[in-house]
């Protein structure tokens, strides 16, 4: 590392010095506005806010996030969501990886849901090829040409995830043309769910296509965590297709009937595969709905050699009102 | 299948140096000036050094392993010394058995990117018996850790041979300076690790591995056969 980087221990952010609870509320002990007040003689400022979530592994500093000048297509780091649709409720978040934030690159992960006037869930998740300049934008593409495709006018919408994939597949292919970005530059992987609305049992029943390795798995009470899809155990680092092109066509299909269901990309995917640390943390927070920060705030955990971007979209059926779930937000 | 234990990403990288005679002097000691570079670079850059496992082998006369695959940012680096004849066999059966040996005692499951043996040479294979056999059984297609072999040739090496040993990527250096031939090389090595480590999985023609060979210090050669 060049002697004019700073350093930042991302892997231990400084404990927050108020809890987050009390934070928000007017604490009849404060000095009056006008009042000046001591700053704390302390060290460096935090970083970030402190979290729970755990370190597995014996992990490194990381560097500082850069940016690379004049990035193309840049994506927003880190997003956050968390709402009731429906019948059911669905909480997602994307978080850069290390090793793209360190190098300057950009989050190449993305997703999307929508709910259809006739009660379905539909969501999209696409991770974007590591070496290619502008992945993040064919994922992109294609979570917005799912959704779209799910309750636009035009042909009658489908309910099936297989043909929402190619939908997507095509749409992100026409609008990397109009961007004239040749489709190479863009690759990516993805994943459709289609959830129809929850029965009266509550359990989920889930359609799901994929191409590439973006997964699923169900969480059910008193069962361990079960991935959706069989998990290649070749060479991590080469992939068998992507998309857009004719992969389209022939994705993997999987079905399910879950309490919860996870989609993931491949950087998380591989946490929840090989890492019983994580999988103890995710299965535990994701028990029941949480808020979009809590959510997020899962995903913090540091893990030795897990830099790449992590995205999960989580469904509940929405059985209780998450509001009136006691600390619903409190992930940590 | 979930595992039971922590399973870390591993990026296995083996360096089959050759260290017969003529290495001796500038070339020699420039493998040695480079190997703490590498050290460096597993210290200083957290997602490489989380990753990237290095073996460092040596072949002469017989190949020899002078570092196991560890993860370099601990590891005591021995000096490498120059040593007899050139054997290539006895460098491939030697990294074949590294390769075994080093994935074998990862905990089983392990994720694990393709191996890589970067093969540098600066002659021609002087033994008397024939090399392909071993350099066949280095990358056998059926075996579980078939490598990626990038070769470099510098010197005396013969183009054809280079061509030869590699399964995709094999580059002669165009400098005919002997210490600077071997630091390029080990800059170019030292930057696909890195590289490697940054990206993540590709479909495309590459399959995972990103060099970094700047042509105005590499020519790239033509392989005989192709692995692709």
């Amino acid at each position: 590392m060049p002697d004019d980087e700073v350093a930042l221990d991302l892997a231990r952010p400084e404990p927050a010095t108020v809890p987050a609870a009390e934070g928000l509320q007017p604490d009849p002990a404060a000095p009056t506005p006008s009042a000046p007040v001591a700053a704390e003689p302390a060290g460096p400022p935090a970083w970030d806010l402190s979290t729970a979530a755990p370190t597995v592994g014996a992990v490194r500093r990381q560097p500082v996030p850069r940016l690379t000048p004049a990035t193309r297509f840049r994506a927003p780091a880190v997003t956050l969501d968390a709402v009731q649709a429906g019948d059911v409720h669905v909480a997602a978040a994307s978080v850069i990886g290390a090793s793209h934030a360190a190098a300057g690159g950009v989050r190449q992960d993305a997703y999307d849901f929508t709910t259809t006037g006739d009660g379905y869930l539909v969501i999209a998740l696409a991770d974007g090829l590591g070496s290619r300049p502008v992945s993040q934008l064919g994922a992109a593409l294609f979570c917005t040409g799912v959704t779209q495709a799910a309750i636009g006018p035009g042909s009658p919408a489908s309910r099936a995830a297989d043909e929402l994939l190619c939908r997507g597949a095509e749409y992100a292919a026409a609008a990397q043309d109009f961007c004239q970005v040749p489709p190479a530059e863009s690759a990516f992987v993805a994943a459709v769910a289609v959830l129809a609305p929850p029965g009266t049992g509550g359990a989920l029943t889930a359609d799901i296509a994929r191409v590439g390795d973006v997964s699923a798995f169900a969480l059910n009470p008193e069962s361990p965590l079960a991935e959706l899809f069989t998990s290649d155990d070749g060479p991590i680092n080469i992939l068998g297709e992507s998309l857009p092109g004719p992969a389209a066509y022939r994705p993997q299909r999987a079905h399910a009937q879950t309490q919860v269901l996870i989609l993931a990309t491949d950087g998380l995917a591989n946490d929840l595969r090989n890492s019983p640390g994580v999988r103890s943390w995710l299965s535990e927070q994701w028990t029941r709905p949480i808020g979009p920060f809590a959510f997020g705030d899962c995903l913090r955990y540091q893990r030795q050699g897990s830099h790449d971007d992590r995205t999960a979209v989580v469904v509940w059926p929405a059985a209780t009102d998450p509001g009136e779930e006691e600390a619903s937000d409190g992930c940590a | 299948m979930n595992s039971a234990e922590e399973l870390y990403t591993i990026f296995p990288v083996f360096m089959l140096v050759d260290v017969s005679a003529s290495m001796s002097g500038g070339p020699i000691e420039a493998v040695n000036a480079a190997l703490p570079d590498l050290k460096r670079e597993m210290l200083s850059n957290p997602t490489v050094g989380e990753i990237a496992r290095v073996c460092v082998i040596t072949f002469s006369d017989e190949g020899r392993v002078v570092v196991p695959l560890c993860d370099l940012a601990y590891a005591d680096l021995p000096e490498i010394m120059v040593e007899g004849g050139t054997n290539f066999a006895a460098g491939f059966r030697a990294a074949r058995q590294a390769i075994e040996d080093g994935l074998r005692a990862l905990p089983k499951g392990t994720p694990l990117y393709r191996p890589v043996v970067f093969f540098m040479s600066d002659g021609a294979h002087m033994a008397r018996e024939d090399w392909h056999p071993a350099l066949a059984s280095l990358r056998d297609k059926s075996w579980k850790f078939a490598p990626e072999v990038v070769a470099f040739g510098f010197g005396d090496a013969e183009n054809d041979n280079i061509r030869e040993v590699a399964t995709r990527f094999a580059f002669k250096v165009k400098d005919t300076d002997p210490v600077l031939q071997v630091r390029e090389i080990m800059n170019a090595l030292i930057g696909s690790i890195r590289t490697t480590s940054m990206s993540f999985r590709d479909p495309g023609q590459a399959q995972g591995l990103h060099l970094e060979t700047p042509a105005e210090f590499f020519t790239p050669l033509e392989p005989l056969t192709t692995d692709a």
